[in-house]
């Protein structure tokens, strides 16, 4: 049904070395494009569709207007304002290729798992010493599931620790497939009320917590809760969160404030930024969070630094 | 805009006393100035005994500049000694050279001054203040300093070395290729320096033990009825007046706090003046028997020395060592508290930064102002065990409580050294200044082993000197260098025929012509003019110490504290040292070399994109009108991504330059060493050089250190930019630099500790030899270049040492916001 496991391709952004955030150690963390949730604070919206995109950086542009010449759809356009017409982009790419300023770069890129373990690999000195290893993220890795698998696989051949940075949001079959070849998951639970979960992520939360038992039945599973003011950081939620992590036993969980270091990605996209109406928890909020949480007994981290 | 936000350090320390705090103050708040104190005693005492043997007259001439120098002990001092009465002073060496001050004095400008603009030299002085080199000058001072250098004209090293290079009919050319800065100009202002004395023996034995064996020695000379026997005997008597200069200088010191005790009413310190009198009268001339006498023994030695040679890079060298037995005898009696230890070591990082240097406006330029006073922690014992202890923990602590430019901190890094200690580092290396620095332990001595071929007890006593450059402690020659050669300038060389294309002018003759060579006699090419161009290099220098020891510019202080110069009766730079292969040229620029000649490859040879003539004619415009030339160039493979097409050519470059260096002989017959360290040459280097092919423009900055990437080329993060560095072998090289700068937030916390700990581990696993880090969001740096007022304290890493952000020019504060910075989040 599948192809061998070197050969099956998919579409990532990028692959970050030296990833500190993403699980134990030093890690490479590769980011497959691809989403089905769009949650209102993420910071990574050049993940969300699989296909290839296009960055524009209007600072460095010098109006030479070669992207203008070189395409076919009338997509690019310097009257009045410089920009990509999105709607009418083919996503040839040929405006990127005249650009010689680099104000046109691309995002996304489909490769073998073969390439990307050959990345991973490189480092393993790196996870040696300290103890990391992969992690596959995203965009939502169960999103190309054979790619994810795929990769995993190559990593647990070479015994190369697998971390899984998920949504939870994919088949239950797939999940149980991947798991065999992940050490440890980082599940974010965005929300635990569903309606609220469905207005914040486009989806509702009922198979999240579904695969959420399924993969701590599996592996090591960690929790993260985004915190965002008004939206996820109730004592309600926070208590939910809790009783959920208890029932499937899972005792570490990670908060994650929110942070606006994806903004400019929205500006080279072409699109609205999201972020000027949303808020981190004020400090005394998280550390109230973080106390309750320790007077429980659970093991906390932020920003997934552990 | 840009948000200004940004990611603060995530330790902060401060002085742990308000007697630290004061100290501390009082030097921030004090500006360098110049003293001529030293070189008119100097002076004087040469006038009157110009008939003694140069031994005799340098040891009498020390001693007689200890002996009569002002004592100052400042307010709330433990530990007392100054090379200058003033809190920063900078003392003169005329016989050295006096042109660069004469040319101060008179207000002339080098020619090759035309490239400091934007550097820390490069000054904007509306009130037009009176200055020698790049510091204040009083009125008083300055009638004083012209009559010395009346007497010293002619008679100084730089002129009597010149009489005789001049006589040499190709001289001329090779003095165009220092103006047009093929390499950076000889330095006759800053010959000595990095080196690493014997702070041990005069910790566990004292002067005094010196002064006897030397008066055993001259005994056993008797009847001197040979020259060769005079000369010795010299020795020891020049020997004997410097140690007893020292001895004076400690006196003088005792007697100024008696005399202060004495009118003072206070009387807790009235007791620390009495106790500061008692201690230096025991040390340096007894072996010290508390931390407390350790510590003074040691400063007064390094103080002297500082006194006795004009160099940058005198290094305190293994500090944790040598310190350790009276640091554990006082803990073990309960002599000391952990907090006392602790002030002590903080007060002397204040007293290490007390101490400024003179040198020319250009030299300045790429110098960038620091001492270079290297203080290293770790490594292995005598027997090979990791060394670190309880003082290494106390020394960081001081390095974070204190954060001065000097001493720099350095760890030689195995994979042994306890967790604890590791972890501190870090710590340490996250409050920001950019210290320790980390080096390969068990390369470097292997290095010294088959290089040097020091026996593995000398070699296992090896610390890092100066920057980054790996020295024998106590009984290694000081270093010698000859600054950094232009390699990106030697490539522009190739290209254009012979012909400098900033000025025009033909510079050296090349054996092909470049528009019709292949790729081969390109790359062939450089390596030719490398070595042709290192030869002359080297031939003149050896010809100028020929002559600074002729004349008698040598350093019986130094010689004293170094093996086997007593032995031997020989001067430290006449071949008295145990090892004698110090003296070294440098490279600058070698990985933008490394880049074009990838890009040449790939886009003339390879790909057929351009010819060698179009892209002679994008270079000489900048890449004006050549944008689409810039974008193939730039894409071309970059060091830095562990790609094999470029690296290998890095590779190749520091290995030819190793070699080339190792067949010249030195003015011992010793070989010449090459070295990977940058200071800021690569700032003033590329403002004297056209666009390079790699599709660096015209006059900017080239890569920093030496296995550095160009900024903002290295794509892959940094573990991609160590597989490639670790490629370039330590070995062939005296040293190499690496730097890197990471974002706190990578990095935060116990976690982020314990992850670049694993950096670390795994980039000496790999083979590297050196490596430093800024802990700094370049966020923070941008406001500090908008608000210098808000930032006085802060403390960034240049090279192979930390300097105070304020005083950095703009294009070295420019230079470091756009080294590659790997984030997080």
């Amino acid at each position: 049904m599948t192809l061998v496991l070197e050969k099956r391709r998919g579409v990532i952004t990028t692959i970050k070395t030296f990833a500190t955030h993403d699980g134990p150690g030093i890690r490479t963390t590769v980011f497959l494009k691809g989403c089905p949730l769009r949650c209102v604070w993420c910071s990574s919206p050049e993940t969300w569709v699989k296909e290839t995109d296009i960055y524009f950086r209007p600072q460095k542009c010098m109006e030479c207007g070669k992207c203008v010449e070189a395409c076919a759809e009338k997509a690019m356009t310097m009257v009045k304002e410089r920009k990509i017409i999105r709607e009418k982009c083919s996503r040839c790419l040929k405006c990127v290729d005249k650009c010689v300023y680099r104000a046109l770069e691309r995002v996304g890129e489909t490769v073998s798992a073969m390439d990307v373990f050959r990345r991973i690999e490189e480092d393993e000195a790196f996870y040696l010493e300290s103890g990391g290893g992969a992690t596959l993220s995203g965009g939502e890795p169960l999103y190309q599931p054979d790619f994810a698998e795929a990769i995993a696989a190559l990593c647990k051949e070479k015994s190369i620790h697998v971390t899984l940075d998920t949504s939870g949001y994919g088949e239950t079959g797939i999940v149980k497939r991947i798991l065999r070849n992940v050490d440890l998951v980082l599940l974010d639970i965005k929300h635990m009320d569903s309606s609220v979960h469905r207005k914040l992520t486009g989806v509702s939360n009922e198979l999240i917590l579904r695969n959420g038992e399924v993969m701590a039945e599996n592996c090591e599973v960690i929790i993260s809760i985004p915190l965002i003011s008004g939206l996820t950081d109730s004592q309600e939620n926070i208590e939910k969160t809790v009783r959920y992590a208890d029932s499937i036993n899972v005792s570490h969980i990670d908060l994650i404030p929110l942070h606006k270091l994806g903004a400019h990605k929205y500006m080279l996209l072409g699109m609205k930024s999201p972020f000027e109406k949303l808020q981190p928890p004020p400090e005394a909020r998280i550390r109230e969070i973080v106390e309750f949480l320790l007077s429980l007994g659970i093991k906390v981290s932020l920003n997934r630094l552990f | 805009m840009e948000e200004l936000v940004y990611v603060r350090r995530e330790i902060k320390g401060q002085p742990s006393t308000p007697r630290v705090k004061k100290r501390l103050k009082e030097l921030l708040e004090s500006e360098p100035r110049i003293d001529v104190e030293r070189c008119v005693l100097y002076t004087e005492y040469v006038r009157k005994h110009w008939n003694e043997h140069p031994y005799v007259r340098q040891g009498g001439a020390l001693k007689h500049v200890l002996s009569n120098m002002t004592p100052v002990i400042r307010e709330d001092e433990l530990i007392v000694g100054s090379i200058s009465k003033y809190v920063r002073g900078a003392q003169l060496y005329p016989e050295q050279e006096t042109k660069w001050m004469e040319e101060a004095l008179k207000g002339v400008e080098r020619e090759e001054e035309r490239y400091v603009k934007g550097t820390k030299a490069d000054l904007k002085d509306k009130e037009k203040t009176l200055r020698l080199g790049i510091y204040k000058l009083s009125v008083d001072d300055r009638e004083v300093l012209e009559r010395v250098v009346e007497f010293w004209k002619g008679k100084d090293c730089r002129s009597q070395a010149e009489k005789l290079l001049f006589q040499d009919k190709d001289y001329w050319i090779f003095d165009e290729w220092q103006k047009q800065l093929v390499f950076l100009p000889y330095m006759f202002d800053v010959p000595e320096g990095r080196v690493i004395v014997d702070y041990k023996k005069v910790i566990d034995e004292g002067l005094e033990s010196i002064i006897t064996k030397c008066n055993e020695k001259i005994r056993k000379l008797q009847p001197i009825d040979s020259e060769k026997k005079y000369e010795k005997y010299c020795f020891y008597k020049g020997v004997i007046l410097a140690l007893e200069g020292v001895l004076a200088f400690a006196e003088n010191y005792a007697r100024e706090a008696e005399g202060k005790a004495r009118k003072i009413k206070d009387l807790k310190r009235r007791k620390e003046l009495l106790e500061i009198a008692r201690i230096c009268r025991r040390v340096p001339r007894h072996r010290s028997e508390s931390f407390r006498e350790a510590v003074q023994s040691f400063w007064f030695i390094h103080c002297c020395l500082h006194i006795e040679l004009n160099g940058r890079g005198i290094s305190p060298g293994r500090f944790d060592q040598y310190m350790y037995r009276p640091f554990k005898e006082d803990l073990k009696k309960g002599r000391i508290t952990m907090d006392e230890a602790l002030e002590l070591l903080e007060l002397l990082r204040v007293k290490h930064s007390e101490i400024v240097r003179a040198h020319a406006k250009f030299t300045e330029s790429y110098l960038g102002g620091s001492t270079y006073q290297n203080l290293t922690l770790g490594g292995v014992d005598e027997k090979g065990n990791p060394a670190d202890n309880e003082l290494s923990l106390l020394v960081l602590q001081a390095g974070i409580n204190v954060q001065t430019p000097q001493p720099t901190l350095s760890v030689r890094w195995n994979k042994e050294l306890s967790k604890k200690f590791k972890r501190k580092v870090v710590e340490c290396i996250k409050a920001g200044a950019g210290y320790p620095a980390i080096f390969n332990d068990e390369l470097g001595v292997k290095r010294l082993i088959s290089f040097c071929r020091a026996s593995l007890e000398d070699a296992r006593d090896w610390a890092p000197c100066g920057c980054v450059d790996m020295q024998i402690c106590g009984k290694r020659m000081p270093m010698y260098a000859i600054p950094h050669t232009n390699f990106p300038k030697i490539l522009n060389l190739v290209l254009f025929n012979g012909v400098n294309p900033v000025t025009g002018k033909k510079l050296i003759e090349t054996s092909i012509k470049a528009e019709n060579a292949d790729f081969n006699q390109i790359w062939g090419e450089w390596k030719e003019l490398l070595g042709k161009i290192l030869e002359k290099e080297v031939r003149y220098w050896n010809v100028i110490m020929s002559v600074h020891n002729g004349i008698g510019i040598v350093h019986p202080l130094c010689s004293a504290l170094l093996s086997d110069c007593i032995e031997k009766a020989r001067g430290c730079a006449s071949g008295g040292c145990r090892y004698n292969d110090s003296a070294y040229v440098i490279a600058c620029g070698g990985i933008n070399v490394a880049n074009s000649l990838a890009a040449i490859k790939k886009c003339v040879f390879e790909e057929k994109s351009f010819t060698i003539k179009e892209l002679k004619r994008a270079l000489l415009n900048d890449f004006k009108g050549y944008e689409n030339m810039r974008k193939a160039l730039l894409e071309a493979p970059k060091y830095g991504n562990d790609n094999d097409y470029v690296d290998r050519l890095a590779v190749e470059i520091y290995s030819v330059f190793g070699d080339i260096a190792g067949k010249l002989r030195n003015w011992l017959g010793e070989p010449w060493r090459a070295s990977g360290l940058s200071v800021t040459s690569q700032v003033v280097l590329g403002k004297a050089t056209m666009a390079t092919p790699d599709g660096r423009r015209s006059f900017t900055p080239f890569a920093d250190g030496s296995v550095s990437a160009f900024p903002g080329t290295d794509l892959n993060g940094p573990t991609a930019l160590i597989r490639s560095s670790v490629k370039v072998k330590a070995e062939k090289m005296q040293s190499l630099l690496m730097n890197m700068k990471i974002n706190p937030s990578a990095i935060y916390g116990d976690a982020g500790t314990d992850k670049l700990v694993g950096l670390i581990d795994a980039f000496i696993r790999l083979g590297g030899y050196h490596i430093q880090f800024n802990i700094v969001d370049s966020k923070m740096l941008r406001d500090a270049q908008k608000h210098p007022e808000n930032y006085q304290d802060l403390m960034v890493r240049v090279a192979g040492f930390t300097a105070r952000w304020i005083e950095l020019g703009p294009s070295e504060q420019e230079e470091i916001i756009k080294r590659t910075e790997y984030m997080e989040l």
